[in-house]
């Protein structure tokens, strides 16, 4: 079960003398074995043998990426394992690596192969190749762009959290309506200033008159808090600067609450979902070791190892960890708002007026 | 035959360093000027600039709220500045004038601390005095009885006591040197003509330290006005915006909006600008505050007597305040993974794992000796190519040598995803094959941190009087050799302290190195910000705070030693 490994993946406040880490460490291979069988074996990524033979010529592959070093070098490392293929690999926040990719296209370099941010929609489509990886048909239909140019490695439910030593679970909010009826919530409620994809979301699925009046009206009575990074806020509340969170990307709040912090999570309608997306290069230095590190980075395989970070899959034969996150979503209505870079703008500003960024 | 040769005898080995010097410095400040003007004067798209317009200018001016904002930076960069300028100047004095007891305890602890991100130090102060977290604020209604907390650092004061209570080691390395080579012959001239105290201090110890007050109060203010740590973790969720925080948003939305960042650097432009020309004005007699002139000087301590360990001991609560209360909650979070409030009974779950964590990091140990190659190099070329700059710009009889000074400022202005941006566009398409390697980051790093090097050079040259050049070149010496024999060794305090001050800013820079980091580079700032953001826990990303106090531990006490062998006795 990959909830063991992934405790033993982050620090344990309990403490570990040299025994007993030794002992844990031991227990964190063993799962992590157990857990990963189709490394040793199967490579249904690999299935198309033309494809690995070309991209196996190319020899490297360039991918950028907002996935973390801890979380990323695993992967990199078994699909070099299995391919031979060397990958070299940048590591940076959506923003900035979309910045980069604009000042090296009017520079007229290309260094990238591959492309994973969540963001990859954004990207101007005739700069991504449009390509079906093997893999993609074991995909949610959410999670493949129905132009061919991305594809999910990983959903990102946005959801509401709470410490559990400061609220009681009995007293959650059984709709956003609800929030407002707990004046005693005031100044103890947070969310992140970039949620304008939330929010956009949140209006799209409630209607625009039905949805801003709830959020004025949370607004006004709660004055939640703004804060920069969804993690410091899921750390945040895990800590008790804040009691809740209307809302934050579960994965992180799983992370937080795998990690022994007293905090959990609960499911609202409308549920707004995003992704981490991967992309290709049109103009792909290494275009077929990119089309096998794609297929590789959706397979089941990848997803499996990054499931030990609390990622929740994109394709419905790998389980989650903790279990049974995706089927809890099931029959819940779920929103993607595919934000084009006006519109990002656009709800930004929104956001900004309505939750009153500026004071 | 006489205008020629007047001009072969300007051709020689030091005009040539000179020349050189200044073309270089011209370079690395015209890449992203130009850039910041280009991106601020042309149409934002996701391909890149386009037609010439003045919409990012509305976008960024155009709202009421921008007068806030300002409003909000000023007191905020005013405050800090202060605050640090007062702390840092009174224990540069007690240090360098004073035979107070634990001196070379407090020089050491006034540097080090600077090593710790400005995110972790307000972090810091978050678990120390949130109202509804903070350890001390707990403590204190647990200890008083109190029904509310006593302090709340979610407030504009709050801010103020952050940002100020951490940049005092600025002040401190800028004022220190000046401290040392103040000549107490004068203060004792102007004794026994029978001025007070106050009269003594206004009129003759003030105006010495002129300078060099003025180049630490400019930059603690500049600092202030674009600083963003303390506004994104506390500002923003007290609700106080400020005016970088505009800039963040405008740097971090996706895709990012440089257009307007642009523009509201602009503002940061001409701070600097009127900061540099009210400088110069300022200090334009320059001789009035040399205090080495030809005939040495005396540096004695004063004798504090009966009030030896009262300052000594004010000193250190001052430093436990100030220091100790973050510091120490940076080193007990990083052995535990979530927040943990200092207590007894908690050290019984204490571990090593986030420094298990943080050594085994992928990426952890190639980061940390990029940084310190980067930041040894970059200090290095920053402190000489100052060195050259201040010298000419103060020395020479160039009407317009203010400029010089002001181009090698202008970089402080410019926020660093700028200056990323614009070193990594331009060295792509310059058949110059630094892209992907540790030496565009070296580019960008001394482009960002001279204006530093800029103000430390320039403060402690007002402080020797030309007489000595003169002398030396009467003697026969030439330009290189006044230099190293005249010059480096009276400035060595200086350029140390710029040193290690630009060595910390090295090792710690983070914007722009987003931008330039390749694959087989990789920087402690880049792993500091995967770690707060994109994954570890509280406890490793206070490890890491932790972990980059320690090597600047051993510099500070090489470079003092070093310091000692150099300085003239």
């Amino acid at each position: 079960m990959p909830f063991a490994a992934l405790a033993s993946s982050h620090p344990s406040p309990a403490g570990q003398g040299s025994m007993r880490g030794l002992l844990g460490l031991t227990a964190s291979v063993l799962v992590a074995l157990a857990c990963t069988p189709a490394l040793a074996a199967d490579h249904s990524w690999m299935s198309d043998k033309a494809l690995v033979d070309a991209a196996k010529k190319e020899g490297t592959v360039a991918i950028w990426s907002s996935i973390n070093e801890d979380e990323q070098n695993p992967q990199i490392a078994a699909f070099t394992d299995a391919t031979g293929i060397k990958v070299d690999y940048i590591r940076g926040a959506d923003a900035p690596l979309m910045s980069r990719m604009a000042i090296e296209k009017r520079a007229g370099k290309e260094s990238w192969d591959d492309f994973q941010i969540q963001a990859v929609h954004s990207v101007p489509k005739e700069w991504l190749m449009q390509f079906t990886p093997s893999e993609a048909a074991a995909l949610l239909p959410q999670a493949r762009d129905p132009d061919k140019r991305y594809y999910g490695t990983y959903l990102v439910f946005h959801t509401p959290a709470y410490n559990t030593t400061k609220v009681k679970k009995e007293d959650l909010p059984k709709s956003y309506e609800d929030f407002a009826k707990h004046p005693e919530w005031k100044g103890h409620i947070a969310l992140d200033y970039t949620d304008r994809d939330w929010y956009a979301g949140f209006i799209q699925g409630m209607g625009e008159a039905k949805g801003g009046k709830i959020m004025a009206e949370i607004v006004d009575k709660l004055e939640p808090t703004l804060y920069k990074g969804h993690l410091a806020l899921a750390r945040a509340l895990g800590s008790g600067e804040y009691w809740l969170n209307l809302n934050n990307y579960l994965n992180l709040v799983l992370n937080v609450k795998l990690a022994k912090d007293p905090v959990d999570w609960w499911i609202l309608e409308p549920v707004v979902t995003s992704m981490g997306e991967i992309g290709i290069n049109a103009k792909a230095p290494h275009p077929n070791a990119a089309k096998l590190l794609a297929n590789f980075l959706i397979s089941g395989e990848a997803q499996q190892m990054r499931t030990k970070w609390g990622r929740i899959p994109s394709r419905p034969d790998i389980e989650s960890n903790p279990p049974g996150i995706l089927k809890a979503f099931e029959g819940k209505k779920t929103i993607t708002p595919h934000l084009s870079p006006a519109d990002d703008q656009k709800w930004q500003k929104e956001f900004n007026k309505v939750f009153k960024a500026q004071g | 035959m006489r205008i020629r040769s007047r001009w072969a005898e300007r051709i020689t080995v030091g005009n040539l360093v000179l020349v050189a010097c200044g073309l270089l410095v011209a370079w690395l400040v015209l890449v992203p000027v130009a850039a910041l003007f280009y991106v601020a004067f042309t149409e934002q798209t996701i391909y890149g600039p386009g037609d010439f317009t003045i919409d990012n200018f509305v976008e960024a001016y155009g709202h009421l709220n921008i007068l806030r904002l300002f409003g909000n930076s000023l007191i905020y960069a005013f405050g800090s500045s202060l605050l640090a300028f007062v702390l840092g100047a009174l224990i540069a004095w007690v240090v360098e004038r004073t035979d107070a007891p634990l001196r070379g305890f407090f020089h050491n602890l006034a540097i080090v601390s600077f090593a710790v991100p400005g995110l972790l130090m307000a972090m810091s102060w978050t678990l120390v005095m949130s109202p509804n977290i903070g350890w001390a604020n707990a403590l204190l209604q647990d200890w008083f009885g109190l029904t509310k907390a006593p302090f709340n650092v979610y407030t504009m004061t709050g801010m103020i006591w952050v940002l100020g209570s951490h940049s005092f080691p600025l002040a401190y390395m800028l004022m220190g040197p000046a401290f040392r080579v103040l000549d107490i012959r004068m203060e004792e001239a102007a004794v026994v003509a029978g001025a007070n105290n106050y009269q003594l201090a206004s009129r003759v110890t003030f105006p010495l330290l002129r300078p060099a007050m003025l180049s630490t109060l400019m930059l603690l203010f500049i600092r202030g006005i674009e600083s963003f740590d303390v506004p994104r973790i506390i500002g923003m969720p007290a609700r106080i915006p400020v005016f970088t925080t505009e800039i963040q948003d405008a740097t971090s939305s996706v895709p990012p909006e440089l257009g307007t960042a642009a523009s509201l650097s602009m503002t940061l432009l001409v701070v600097c600008l009127l900061s540099i020309f009210f400088y110069r004005r300022a200090t334009a007699d320059a001789d009035a505050y040399a205090t080495v002139g030809a005939k040495g000087y005396i540096a004695t301590p004063v004798r504090l007597g009966k009030w030896r360990w009262p300052i000594g001991g004010g000193t250190l609560l001052l430093f436990s305040v100030m220091l100790g209360l973050p510091l120490f909650t940076l080193f007990w979070q990083s052995f535990f993974h979530n927040a943990a409030a200092p207590s007894i009974a908690r050290l019984a779950t204490a571990n090593w794992d986030n420094y298990r964590y943080l050594f085994t990091y992928p990426v952890f140990r190639e980061a940390a000796f990029d940084s310190i190659s980067l930041g040894a190099m970059g200090a290095s070329i920053v402190c000489l190519l100052m060195f050259v700059i201040a010298w000419i710009s103060q020395r020479s009889r160039m009407r317009f040598s203010w400029l010089i000074d002001a181009l090698a400022f202008t970089p402080i202005a410019i926020p660093s995803v700028i200056v990323g941006a614009s070193v990594l566009f331009a060295y792509l398409i310059l058949p110059i094959p630094v892209y992907d390697t540790i030496w565009i980051l070296l580019i960008a790093y001394v482009t960002l941190f001279m204006p530093y090097g800029m103000r430390f050079a320039s403060g402690g040259l007002a402080q020797i009087s030309r007489e000595l050049e003169e002398v030396a070149e009467i003697s026969g010496a030439n330009l290189l050799q006044t230099f190293r024999r005249v010059l480096l060794p009276l400035l060595a305090p200086v350029l140390i302290a710029c040193w290690l001050y630009v060595f910390v800013l090295c090792v710690r820079e983070l914007a722009a190195s987003i931008f330039l980091a390749g694959a087989t580079t990789h920087v402690l700032g880049t792993v500091s910000l995967t770690l707060w953001e994109g994954g570890g826990s509280l406890g490793a990303v206070c490890a890491l705070g932790v972990v980059e106090v320690i090597p600047l531990v051993i510099i500070v006490a090489v470079m003092r030693r070093l310091e000692n062998a150099i300085r003239p006795h």
